[in-house]
């Protein structure tokens, strides 16, 4: 590069981006129509974020961004330029799972698995806005994401059980004035 | 009930960790050295006799084109 340029295309039409995954800074050059989970699976290595329909129809590839489940198929890596990406692979603390794993893990909300990384983001999102959700809601939010084993029921029963885990952790996390 | 008991238990799955956290490797998880994609093109036509193929314009952009007949198998080109 010879010159420089306020524009963040540079001559060979790749956009340097920079955004965080799962709490770490990355900045990156991509083609412009770089989907984000192209640049966590074979840039990144992720393949714990999984490519499935690759249409936006079937939620194996969940990540939140800013905190918003997104199928990361559907998305373009630039527009994710300043934000935060959150993938399965944050959900582990030191190799411990974490609550929401905890509980799929308790319930067997898993068969196959494929699905389970988006289910586990969707969860994550859907109880950071209903702490105590009914299941008419947890229905509504895994509307989402396909379980082609059709595990539903466990998948239910899991979401309510990490609702749990993560109420329980809640006073031990915030201190004394749980209450 | 006796200590080997599994029945009135929860077991963890053996494979929860993996799952659970992503870990697990499926097909289209894995990288080998050298490898390569392939891709099936099928008529768009039901019940129609293919008569030639022309792999002109993939030439060049990708390793090979394998029609049914360069391979010996009876049955796709009349």
């Amino acid at each position: 590069m010879t010159t420089e340029s306020t524009d963040k295309a540079a001559a060979d039409g790749r956009i340097t981006i920079g955004f965080a995954v799962d709490g770490r800074p990355r900045t990156e050059r991509i083609a412009p129509n770089t989907v984000l989970l192209d640049l966590l699976r074979d840039r990144y290595g992720m393949t714990g974020v999984k490519a499935s329909c690759e249409r936006g129809v079937c939620g194996a590839c969940t990540t939140l961004i800013d905190g918003t489940p997104s199928a990361s198929c559907s998305v373009f890596a630039f527009s994710v330029d300043g934000r935060a990406v959150e993938t399965v692979a944050g959900q582990t603390t030191d190799g411990e799972l974490g609550p929401v794993q905890q509980a799929f893990a308790e319930c067997g909300g898993f068969q196959c698995g494929y699905c389970t990384p988006g289910m586990i983001m969707l969860t994550t999102a859907l109880l950071r806005e209903h702490p105590d959700p009914d299941e008419e809601t947890i229905r509504s939010w895994i509307s989402s994401n396909v379980c082609r084993c059709t595990g539903y029921r466990m998948i239910i029963e899991s979401v309510h059980r990490a609702a749990e885990l993560i109420r329980a952790a809640e006073p031990a996390r915030t201190g004394e004035d749980a209450r | 009930m006796t200590a080997t008991s599994r029945i009135g238990t929860n077991d963890r799955r053996t494979d929860a960790v993996l799952k659970l956290t992503g870990a697990a490797q499926y097909t289209a998880d894995i990288r080998l050295p050298g490898m390569l994609h392939a891709k099936v093109l099928r008529s768009p036509h039901a019940h129609a006799r293919l008569v030639s193929i022309d792999a002109a314009k993939a030439q060049g952009r990708v390793v090979s084109v394998l029609a049914g007949h360069a391979r010996g198998v009876d049955g796709f080109l009349m």
